[in-house]
């Protein structure tokens, strides 16, 4: 909860070694944590066991407190529950005897997960570390039969489509997908690293910031801040202990249900990644950079350890590079099921090992991040264009896009438009264009209903918005946010209200618990609308649920609280037929 | 170093709170704000003791633009205009109100909090009536009850981490911990294992924080609510801890750390403010008891006893002269009662033969701080330690003797500051130091040469500050030639280059503070160690600024006080020599006799004497010398061979067993007056229950002993029985310079005075020496040549023994033996800690009872295996008169000061059966 505990870790294990990657670690060797593991851990390191056991039982993977033979993740994201993923859990739970959160008597934990990053494939889970689409007719029936021995799974991992942008339109994240550049020679003769080099040869630190704040680029991770001004704060804040220490730290904890944005730019061209995390640490004085990435994109957290080996082999980092003094160091930390940890302050808190509760602000994490240090959180698609700007200036990239909304922008479709995948597109494009455009309208047999932009924070969108621009002020004009660029089409299959308490109840789990509108509002939020969808709508209940939406948005500490009512209530508001099927009679509502 | 800028410096900003214009330094909070505007914002989970936690969000105040922020933690902006109550912010706090009761029970009218709830006020205020929510899903943890002062009901708990935040942020103890994620995160103790298993201090800030009664003290269930609260200081440490003692009908209900404490600063620990229950256990003294032939004792009347005190002690006084009196002063007591005691003393039997206990605890200390810089007190104030780069812990274990000032050395080792500690147990403090000098009991001298050695041989030496404000280097730096690492090494057994390595770390250190206990004083030459850690501080001129120092931790409440008051043998009050003219001058003047002229006897001397057949009468107040002084056995020897003695305290003790008078006095609870805290705040005692019975206070005791001895000591107004201590404190101050501006007005006004204040516009002084100012001229350097202890372990006594306090106990345990603190202490008795390898080597297992002999006796005790020790070195502590500890310390002494080697004893263990 405070400095004093992280002192002690500092102490016991040495400075950035935490409780959490010992946790970590017991869980990769044995798959769950005993209460004799915590009190050994905190028995061995002189730290108190309150500590080890609060921030174990934080992350929903590190809770598990006894063993399992085997584990089956099932998604239970929008994407993957308009896509039969509802009916699907429910199968698991038959065939396998156990509900969601236990374990089988046959050693099978089955366990929620919220997106697995295949929504253009969904219905999803992951058996033990492999992600595997249901999708395919008797893929439950392979699953139950697969899990019921020991053999990993024998399926392969299913494939995210990716489409580039047509010839002549602005690529810009996109421009290493086509040939592989998953190597590090690959990457080379791709002209990867040219960009870092060209930095720190041949321009100040200072020149990198005006560059980045010349593009106009802003955070990609959904709140949109401008990149350049948060390198700039972080270049000039220091902690003041004498150390100097600045940190970059990647965001690579992509929760949002709908998105797989950063898992693909990871996966398909991590060294880019590199670069742009060495430019920001570059441009900002940090000597060292973390990528926190989650546990439920096994693939992606393996490919960028590769790359990263390679590129410490070859001296580009952990040791100063192309002649200059510039050195930086890199970290890979991952997630162990905690939604919340996206939030940069619970990231922040989850690599310093105290329990990953939401921070206060101010302090902003560009003065006072990391061990209290100035550091700059960056998402993964914002990195990924910053070696794009270093090389072919700022001004170049400010030349794409509209209004405040400069550049490009990766968005996710799920499985309900005819050609799923991820496109680039130029921000300020109309969503009309990219769902009925580039994704080639709704899938066979579905009628478009509304659209969900931005994960589960994103107001969820009618017809009416399709002519909206896809950029922050385009979005914002109808009520929705950009997000973190994942969207999620319904269709008239798809019940809105059934989706309402999903997100409430996604809500109500992935809470961090520290402030009391989201910890205890959201399950009531998760009762009330329960009670509504199998009692009946009332006005007392809707007037209940008003009520409640705004005591979380005005009330909540951070984004997920605050910004969760504004899909709910969208749907109350913009689809009046949602609830109003689900509303009592009057005579009932009397009674 | 950036240094922060004094308060009447800081910028400050203005903004309108509710339409009120305010203005407030550019670091407040809207709270703040709205705080210094007059009004207040309603919290659940913020503690002006705690970090803004910003959780529970009924703080939420809206700004011009209607953007709503939390008051708690958001910063006051410059030209900023704040609403903080409209009927939309309390339908918000109405609807979080509702969001909590959801998930809490409402059993207010038999809840434990009624009425003093933060939860039910705010619903009140917000008008909630009742929760909307329909069949709520509800935490039902059952109660555990098992704890003696911390009752746990979780299922009233609201989730605001107040409690593990102030176990944490305060205590520093990280026993508690807020575990899980969301709607089921719950606060843990340890492992999830109860307090009772979580190692927990008991500090009790965690029931002091809850908003609620999830976390409660048993006084409110048993008495119901207090009606009457009482500010006074605490009687256990020298720490000085300002308590609020809440009461209902002239008993304790429960007590509390005041909020605005300036010793604790809203902490306290587990004795302070549990270990109460003794001032009404049935075992109080309540009437005088005069001894009978056959050596029982009889009630008598106060008349019967004071009429039989004055005659014998008037026949002891003319039959045998002056010296063959003598009185034991005590530390408990109050600055007005001990220098009555003096007083009474020096005034009707005419003898300065009165002492008090500091004399076998620092002595030394005092001895050489006023030698080497001209005040027999430490340089700094506890507050102090925040602003330490480095802090050198000597001989003390404060997380348990002193365990608010440990807390607050702890934090500030955690903050960042270098930690050095030289004991030889393997104390709390030890586990988080950068560096540990684990010596061998007896050897502090060597090693504190040897790191002079380092700092004089390494150029740490501030050569300028020394020659402007020092005096005696050339002396010292001779002395040091040879005292290298390896020399103390053979000594204490500790590694030369780890005493190197201290060494420079001290030397290195912008602002080094160096703090010492009992381990310094009362092991082999106490004063040369005190002297060679001043001479540590003055060659690196880490003295006299914040931060910089050097200090021992005193021992009891009021150690300092009765020192300073003159309860001492060769001086008067601020410790003015008794042959100094002036002041016999004015004691004449104020006294109309004179002060005596023959140096008293020392309390160790005192025994001598009546083992020698010159002492024949005392007058012991307050203090146990037969369980606390050491060669017990020749202690209890003396006060048999006295023709009277007259005991006074609140529990018959053993030496009181002795007595032919035993008198009932007050405790501090049942006392008014003033205390000394070991950073020389006087602060005020105030009485917040009657004593018990006939018990009376130990002042008017004193008075009405003088009266009946045909001599008023003043200070009754209108000729009453009761003495008014502001009236004592009025001719103390006129007669000690250092204290001449401290009047009981100035107390009530400031809360506490830090001596020196030399008149009525006189601060007080927080830092004494500033920048090289000594009170004696020059600091004096002083060459502390090693000697050997007064025991060595041999053949036949091959371990070194050590004594101490443990946390949940006080020195003798009269008082914590008589409360549910006892509860608290695992073993319930004493026991010897002997290191596995010592054990494994004898043959002892755990539990096994086992005989502990020394060159002077023998006790028995457990054996309580513990890797707290080193190996050679067993531990007991002297709580339990069952195992009087004391009787294998030995009488060898201070050689400056007479104060024992209680932490140095020469010992073996036997199998009991042996």
């Amino acid at each position: 909860m405070s400095s004093n505990i992280i002192a002690l870790q500092n102490k016991f294990l040495g400075h950035g070694e935490t409780v959490y990657d010992r946790l970590s670690d017991v869980f990769s060797r044995q798959g769950y944590i005993s209460d004799d593991d915590i009190a050994g851990l905190a028995a061995e390191h002189n730290l108190p066991p309150a500590h080890v056991r609060a921030t174990a039982k934080f992350y929903d993977d590190l809770s598990h407190d006894a063993p399992a033979r085997r584990t089956v993740h099932v998604c239970n994201g929008e994407a993957c529950q308009v896509a039969g993923g509802t009916k699907v859990e429910a199968a698991l739970t038959e065939r396998l005897g156990v509900a969601p959160g236990g374990v089988s008597p046959d050693g099978v934990r089955l366990q929620h997960v919220t997106c697995v990053g295949y929504c253009g494939r969904g219905p999803n889970a992951m058996v033990d570390d492999a992600p595997v689409s249901l999708a395919p007719p008797g893929a439950v029936d392979d699953l139950v039969e697969i899990v019921a021995g020991d053999d990993p799974a024998p399926w392969g991992e299913p494939k995210n489509a990716v489409h580039a942008p047509a010839a002549g339109r602005p690529c810009v994240v996109f421009r290493h997908l086509s040939p592989d550049v998953v190597g590090l020679e690959a990457a080379r003769s791709a002209g990867i690293y040219t960009a870092f080099e060209k930095a720190v040869t041949s321009m100040s630190p200072e020149e990198v910031v005006a560059e980045i704040t010349a593009s106009r680029l802003r955070g990609r991770g959904g709140a949109g801040f401008p990149t350049g001004v948060k390198l700039a704060t972080v270049a000039k804040s220091d902690a003041g202990d004498g150390s100097g220490a600045r940190y970059v730290v990647v965001n690579a904890d992509e929760g949002d249900a709908g998105s797989y944005i950063d898992k693909e730019l990871i996966e398909r061209d991590p060294h880019s990644q590199l670069e742009g995390a060495l430019l920001a640490a570059y441009a900002c004085g940090a000597r060292e950079a973390f990528f926190y990435i989650r546990s439920e994109y096994p693939a992606a957290k393996a490919v960028l350890e590769t790359a990263l080996a390679e590129a410490r082999a070859a001296g580009i980092i952990g040791r100063p590079v192309f002649g200059s003094t510039f050195q930086c160091d890199v970290r890979i930390v991952q997630g162990r099921g905690a939604y919340i940890c996206g939030e940069e302050t619970s990231l922040l808190r989850s690599i310093e090992g105290v329990p990953a509760l939401v921070s206060i602000r101010p302090p902003f994490p560009a003065e006072k991040g990391l061990w209290g240090c100035p550091t700059a959180v960056q998402n993964v698609e914002t990195v990924h264009n910053l070696p794009w700007i270093v090389a072919n200036g700022g001004a170049a990239y400010a030349a794409y896009g509209a209004g405040d909304s400069r550049g490009t922008k990766a968005v996710s479709l799920n499985t309900r438009v005819a050609r799923p995948g991820l496109y680039e597109v130029e921000l300020g494009t109309t969503l009309r264009e990219i769902i009925f455009g580039l994704a080639g309208g709704m899938a066979d047999g579905e009628e478009f209903k509304a659209v969900q932009i931005g994960g589960p924070l994103g107001s969820i969108l009618d017809e009416s918005a399709l002519d909206a621009a896809f950029s922050f002020e385009g979005l914002a004009s109808v009520g929705g946010i950009l997000g973190h660029g994942g969207m999620v089409v319904y269709s008239q299959n798809d019940d809105l209200a059934r989706v309402a308490r999903g997100l409430m109840r996604f809500c109500a789990v992935e809470s961090c618990g520290r402030c009391f509108p989201c910890r205890i509002g959201s399950v009531r939020g998760t009762e009330l609308l329960d009670q509504m969808l199998s009692d009946g709508v009332t006005d007392a209940r809707m007037e209940l649920l008003s009520d409640l939406c705004d005591t979380m948005r005005y009330g909540s500490l951070c984004g997920l609280g605050k910004m969760l009512p504004d899909p709910i209530q969208s749907v109350v508001e913009r689809f009046p037929d949602e609830f109003g099927r689900y509303r009592r009679s009057a005579s009932d509502q009397e009674a | 170093m950036a240094t922060t800028p004094a308060a009447d410096t800081a910028p400050i900003i203005s903004l309108r709170i509710d339409g009120t214009n305010v203005a407030v330094p550019a670091d407040a909070t809207v709270l703040d704000a709205a705080r210094a505007a007059g009004g207040d914002v309603p919290t659940l989970c913020h503690s002006d003791r705690l970090e803004p936690h910003g959780a529970c969000r009924t703080c939420l105040v809206e700004q011009a633009d209607g953007r709503l922020v939390a008051a708690c933690h958001t910063p006051a902006a410059d030209g900023e205009d704040y609403t903080t109550r409209s009927e939309r912010l309390t339908r918000l706090r109405r609807n979080i109100v509702e969001l909590i009761v959801s998930d809490h029970p409402l059993d207010c009218l038999t809840c434990a909090a009624n009425g003093r709830c933060d939860l039910q006020s705010l619903a009140a205020e917000v008008g909630l009536r009742e929760s909307r929510y329909e069949s709520p899903s509800v935490h039902t943890p059952p109660r555990d009850d098992s704890h003696p002062f911390i009752k746990v009901d979780m299922e009233k708990c609201i989730g605001c981490a107040k409690c593990v935040r102030a176990c944490d942020e305060t205590q520093a103890s990280f026993v508690l911990g807020m575990s899980g994620r969301g709607y089921d995160v719950s606060v843990v103790a340890g492992n999830d294992t109860g307090f009772e298993q979580a190692d927990c201090a008991s500090c009790g800030q965690c029931v002091l924080e809850c908003p609620v009664a999830a976390l409660e003290g048993p006084g409110a269930h048993a008495h119901g609510r207090p009606d009457t609260t009482v500010t006074t200081t605490c009687g256990y440490c020298a720490v000085g801890c300002t308590l609020d003692v809440h009461t209902k009908d002239d008993a304790v209900v429960s007590i509390e750390p005041n909020a605005t404490g300036s010793a604790n600063r809203g902490h306290a620990c587990v004795k302070g403010r549990f270990a109460h229950q003794y001032t009404r256990s049935k075992d109080r003294l309540q009437a005088p008891l005069i001894r009978r032939d056959d050596g029982s004792f009889r009630e008598a009347s106060w008349d019967e006893a004071l009429d039989l005190i004055s005659r014998e002690f008037a026949r002891v006084r003319d039959t045998y002269g002056p010296m063959a009196f003598s009185a034991i002063s005590s530390s408990r007591c109050t600055n007005e009662e001990n220098y009555l005691m003096q007083k009474f003393a020096r005034v009707v039997m005419r003898t300065n033969s009165v002492d008090n206990c500091s004399r076998v605890c620092h002595s030394p200390s005092a001895y050489a701080l006023r030698n080497a810089l001209g005040t027999g007190a430490g340089t700094n104030s506890f507050q102090c330690v925040e602003e330490s780069d480095l802090l050198m812990v000597v001989g003390a274990n404060p997380t348990e003797a002193h365990p608010v000032f440990g807390a607050r050395i702890k934090r500030a080792a955690l903050a960042g500051a270098k930690l050095i500690v030289l004991d030889p147990r393997n104390i709390e403090l030890a586990g988080i130091a950068d560096v540990h000098l684990a010596l061998r009991p007896g050897s502090n001298v060597a090693v504190i040469n040897a790191m002079q050695h380092v700092l004089v041989n390494e150029g740490y030496v501030e050569d300028a500050f020394i020659a402007a404000h020092a005096e005696g280097y050339d002396g010292l730096r001779a002395e040091l030639s040879l005292t290298t690492p390896e020399w103390a090494s053979d000594i204490s057994g500790v590694d030369p280059d780890t005493i190197r390595e201290a060494a420079r770390m001290y030397g290195q250190a912008n602002c080094a503070q160096i703090l010492w206990g009992l381990g310094v004083t009362e092991a082999g030459h106490g004063s040369n160690a005190a002297f060679g850690l001043i001479n540590m501080a003055v060659l690196t001129g880490n003295i006299g600024r914040e931060g910089a120092g050097a200090n021992p931790i005193r021992g009891q409440n009021n150690v300092q006080g009765a020192s300073d008051v003159g309860a001492l043998p060769h001086v008067v009050s601020d410790y003015r020599p008794i042959d100094d003219p002036v002041t016999r001058e004015e004691h004449l003047s104020a006294w109309g006799v004179d002060v005596p002229e023959v140096e008293g006897l020392r309390i160790p001397d005192m025994f001598d004497a009546a083992h020698a057949g010159h002492l024949k009468a005392m007058y012991i107040m307050a203090e146990d010398v037969a369980q606390s002084d050491p060669d017990v056995t020749h202690v209890t020897g003396a006060l048999r061979s006295l023709e009277f003695l007259v005991g006074q305290d609140i529990f018959m003790t053993p030496t009181a067993e002795l007595a032919h008078v035993v008198l009932p006095g007050a405790a501090f609870l049942e006392s008014e007056g003033t205390f000394v805290n070991s950073d020389r705040r006087i602060q005020r005692v105030r009485r917040a229950i009657s004593p018990p019975g006939d018990a009376t206070a130990d002042g008017d005791i004193i008075h009405a002993i003088a009266r009946r001895m045909g001599r008023d000591l003043g200070f009754t107004p209108n000729g009453g029985s009761g003495v008014d201590p502001s009236l004592i404190m009025d001719e103390l101050a006129s007669l000690s310079p250092k204290w001449r501006g401290v009047t009981y007005a100035r107390l009530e006004d400031a809360g506490f005075l830090q001596w020196p204040c030399e008149d009525a516009g006189h601060p007080g002084t927080e830092i004494v020496h500033r920048d090289g100012a000594f009170l004696r001229g020059r600091a004096r350097l002083t060459p502390t040549p090693w000697q050997e202890p007064g025991e060595l372990p041999d053949h036949e006594y091959p371990l070194m023994l050590t004594t101490g306090r443990q946390l949940f106990h006080y020195n003798v345990g009269s008082m914590t033996r008589r409360t549910d603190v006892a509860r608290l202490d695992k073993a319930k008795r004493e026991t010897v800690r002997v290191h596995p390898k010592d054990a494994g080597r004898l043959g002892i297992a755990h539990d096994e009872v086992v005989k502990v002999v020394s060159r002077r006796g023998a006790v028995l005790a457990p054996v309580e295996i513990s890797r707290a020790t080193n190996p050679g070195v067993v531990f007991m502590t002297f709580h339990w008169p069952e195992t009087r500890t004391n009787i294998l310390v030995g009488s060898a002494a201070d050689e400056h000061t007479g104060c024992p080697e209680y932490k140095v004893s020469a010992v073996r263990i036997e199998k009991a059966s042996q």
